[in-house]
């Protein structure tokens, strides 16, 4: 078992027999200190194919868990339910938390057999080595991370990715989310409210319950709207109605509005703006695939020219951005992410290895 | 009793078995099946062993070439593997990949009378000899008395991998940095099962964790450390930046933004990194054109033509702008593509991608071409005929038109100097650039170019990195 060389750690429970089973059988390893090493083999074709099976390995105290290749897996040392089917996480990446800045994301991967979604960095501590993050149980990859709980792992977290924000003193800044867009304006309200400004933080939602962050935000921001859409909480109406609320107030201009959300929402922020001529940055959410500008899924038209989100964003002049595009191209696997879903549903059976 | 060469003069090539193009053409095993040992010995029994080997100045690593091919005629393979692994760290590899018509094959006088000779096959015997190695073969891993320096690794491609192997024979202390979750490079992500399988790979990258390589995926050097901070505070003496050419050059025609249009990279990623074709199984998805139009006549668009057709495609479809003389993709890889009725459109240059009303691909717009005078390259400079627009019905278009030098690395760190294309420059002989201690090489170096090449650029790097080291006292011991 060579595997047991590469000890990372990371500590997990057995989480149905197959694993328990395992982790009972589980060998001494000479030479270890007393850790013992339990394998989980695959029982389908497809997992041994993939190379889904885990191994642990067991001492009294702690369990570790490692892939098949002996990398190191990324522990969630804490979790918390915002709203129904939004979670924030808070998961060790010593190495990720030690160069991020605001307005970075990283890519994470569930397991061998998962997708690479790339997800905004909410919150990071480069001395305590954890990165935080905040994700909508949407697709099928976004509804298996959101069944984690704490002292389970993810296969992969890479990054920082992605440009910083530029933070800059603008007198009045005005920051709008919406949904889960909030955990990517929650920490340029922080960088900003350092850097001296003025922070005005909008964020909206359907209904009340789908505002999230709201109490984070009020300790970053100088004020705070909620807003829903059907007035059961905050104001009555949308980001979009708010800000020109704002707008409208003379006494306090806005220097910029940064944005983030769905794209029509942010499409009906830049078109709010443009009249008045108020720089409008936007942060977007394409299609990515690697995160480092080799792949060019996630090119977006930005003033007529080409930019590749990952490197040359995710931060763009809203001005700029062709938003009928990126909506388009959003919904390029629409039939395939609508099969995952279908099948995640019918799936009862628990296949070790890939959750 | 050995042969005369009179007897070895007598012995045809023995054509490599393949599987049956129209078997193939719809999974993702190997084509080549790989001499069984008999016909291996046959085949190395054609070697003439000159005095004066060519062959040995056509390979970029300098391998024995007669010595190994000796030592299979007559059955050693444990003595042909330890000479092929002295000189060619991933054999199994270049066995598969390497351009052996250009290089070994090319200057072998076997292949002499040019067009009625055929050479002895260097790269199928190569190939045998790594996959018998692989199976029977422990590598004497020779754990060396460590240096006390330490050797970070930009990229795991070929430059990269071989560059660690041979640092740590040395005895410094190697750490990858891989982007990416696997290692390997455009070996994994670019590098087709069918042509080269990922086992492979994960075989000699094992081989590398048993020599105390230490692989960190999912860095990217540039934002998860800088190359200063690499240096400076992470107290590495050398590094080598070998982060290869990752950045996908589009054709800038209208259209390009469409649903179903992909760059080869990314189509070649999803199917072959995130295993795309085992989709819904894999939660990557990726589009299954029921007609796939390449754009290129590279190995890359031959990969992601196969590709295309293994995946479903009812027509799977090549276009390039000149004629097949000028194609620059391996003779093999374009016989291959023929036999699993890769339609080849040839003289045709894409204008304008077209697209339906919900912004999907619909057709390619092109016109045709003719063979002009040649150009600085020396092919023959292909025209556009005026008036002959006509449309190739699509519902895929994935562009194979070559990379660039991805800016990532280079734009986050400062003094290091790129040539005017972006790609890095260094002192041709040392492979050390404008920051000392940095050395690069691969493709981020040469541009696009092949595996072995790359292999090469790790091979010389390491080397003088070596005497670069000798002349420094460890970052850690003054710590």
């Amino acid at each position: 078992m060579r595997e047991a060389l590469f000890v990372p750690p990371g500590r997990v429970r057995p989480r149905c027999a197959r694993e328990r089973r395992a982790w009972l059988g589980a060998r001494d390893i000479p030479g270890l200190g007393g850790i013992r090493l339990g394998v989980i083999r695959p029982r389908s074709g497809a997992a041994k194919r993939a190379g889904t099976h885990r191994g642990f390995c067991v001492d009294a105290e702690t369990a570790f868990v490692f892939t098949r290749e002996g990398r190191q897996m990324y522990k969630i040392l804490d979790t918390k339910q915002l709203a129904s089917d939004v979670k924030w996480f808070r998961i060790e990446a010593p190495l990720v938390a030690k160069n991020r800045q605001p307005g970075q994301f990283v890519i994470i991967r569930l397991c061998e057999t998962g997708e690479r979604i790339p997800l905004t960095i909410a919150h990071s501590d480069a001395k305590e080595g954890y990165i935080e993050l905040i994700v909508k149980a949407i697709g099928k990859t976004t509804i298996e991370l959101c069944k984690k709980e704490k002292g389970d792992t993810l296969a992969d977290v890479m990054g920082p990715l992605g440009k910083p924000t530029e933070i800059e003193k603008v007198g009045h800044a005005v920051l709008v989310g919406g949904g889960v867009g909030t955990a990517v304006i929650y920490p340029l309200a922080r960088a900003l409210k350092d850097a001296g400004n003025y922070v005005t933080s909008i964020t909206g939602g359907r209904t009340k319950e789908l505002v999230v962050l709201e109490q984070e935000l009020r300790e970053v921001s100088d004020q705070v709207f909620a807003t829903t859409d059907d007035g059961s909480y905050g104001f009555h109406g949308t980001v979009a109605d708010k800000l020109k609320e704002l707008m409208d107030d003379k006494e306090r201009p806005i220097g910029a509005v940064y944005c983030a959300g769905p794209v029509p929402m942010m499409r009906a922020i830049a078109e709010l703006t443009r009249p008045a001529g108020i720089h409008t940055i936007v942060s977007l959410n394409p299609i990515m695939v690697d995160g480092t500008g080799m792949c060019g899924g996630c090119r977006v038209s930005v003033g007529g020219e080409t930019k590749f989100a990952c490197v040359d964003g995710p931060e763009f002049d809203g001005h700029l951005v062709d938003f009928t595009e990126l909506w388009d191209r959003l919904g390029a696997y629409r039939d395939q992410e609508k099969l995952a879903l279908e099948r995640l549903q019918h799936q009862h059976e628990c296949k070790c290895g890939s959750h | 009793m050995p042969l005369t060469p009179k007897e070895r003069m007598k012995i045809q090539r023995h054509h490599m078995p393949e599987r049956d193009p129209n078997q193939r053409n719809h999974d993702f095993d190997e084509v080549n099946l790989g001499y069984p040992q008999p016909l291996a010995a046959e085949e190395a029994a054609r070697c003439l062993h000159c005095k004066d080997a060519k062959c040995r100045c056509g390979c970029p690593v300098g391998i024995d070439i007669p010595g190994f091919l000796g030592e299979v005629e007559a059955g050693n393979l444990s003595k042909a593997a330890e000479i092929l692994l002295s000189a060619n760290a991933l054999p199994g590899i270049t066995g598969r990949v390497c351009p052996q018509e250009e290089q070994c094959e090319m200057v072998c006088v076997r292949a002499k009378p040019k067009g009625k000779g055929a050479p002895v096959a260097v790269g199928h015997l190569e190939r045998f000899v790594a996959d018998w190695a692989r199976e029977n073969y422990d590598v004497q891993t020779l754990i060396p008395e460590p240096s006390g320096f330490k050797v970070g690794v930009i990229g795991s491609g070929p430059a990269g991998l071989t560059c660690a192997g041979e640092l740590a024979k040395k005895g410094h202390k190697v750490t990858i940095f891989e982007a990416l979750h696997k290692p390997g490079g455009v070996l994994v992500y670019g590098i087709p099962e069918f042509r080269l399988p990922n086992k492979i790979i994960d075989a000699e990258v094992d081989r590398l964790r048993q020599m105390g390589v230490e692989i960190l995926c999912n860095v990217v050097i540039g934002r998860t450390f800088t190359i200063p901070q690499l240096m400076e505070e992470e107290g590495y003496d050398a590094l080598f930046v070998a982060i290869g050419a990752g950045l996908p050059i589009f054709m800038r025609i209208p259209g390009e933004n469409l649903k179903g249009v992909y760059s080869a990279n990314e189509y070649l990623t999803r199917v072959n990194l995130m295993g795309a074709y085992r989709f819904p199984a894999n939660d990557t998805p990726i589009v299954h054109g029921r007609r796939v139009a390449v754009i290129g006549g590279g190995n890359v668009a031959m990969d992601a033509v196969r590709t295309a057709k293994r995946l479903g495609a009812q027509e799977a479809m090549l276009i390039y702008r000149r004629s097949r003389a000028e194609m620059p993709a391996r003779d093999e890889e374009i016989a291959h593509a023929e036999e699993e009725g890769i339609d080849f459109r040839l003289l045709c240059n894409p204008t304008r991608i077209l697209g339906s009303d919900d912004g999907w691909v619909r057709g390619l717009e092109c016109v045709r071409m003719e063979l002009g005078e040649p150009d600085d390259s020396g092919r023959r400079r292909p025209v556009p005929i005026e008036g002959s627009e006509f449309v190739v019905d699509c519902d895929v278009v994935i562009e194979a038109l070559g990379a660039g030098a991805n800016p990532l690395l280079p734009n986050a760190t400062p003094g290091l100097k790129l040539n005017k294309w972006g790609y890095i420059e260094c002192d041709p002989d040392t492979l050390m650039t404008s920051i000392p201690g940095v050395f690069t090489g691969g493709d981020i170096m040469r541009g696009a170019a092949t595996v072995i090449l790359a292999m090469g650029d790790g091979k010389t790097a390491a080397q003088h990195m070596h005497d670069y080291l000798q002349t420094k006292v460890p970052a850690g011991a003054s710590a």
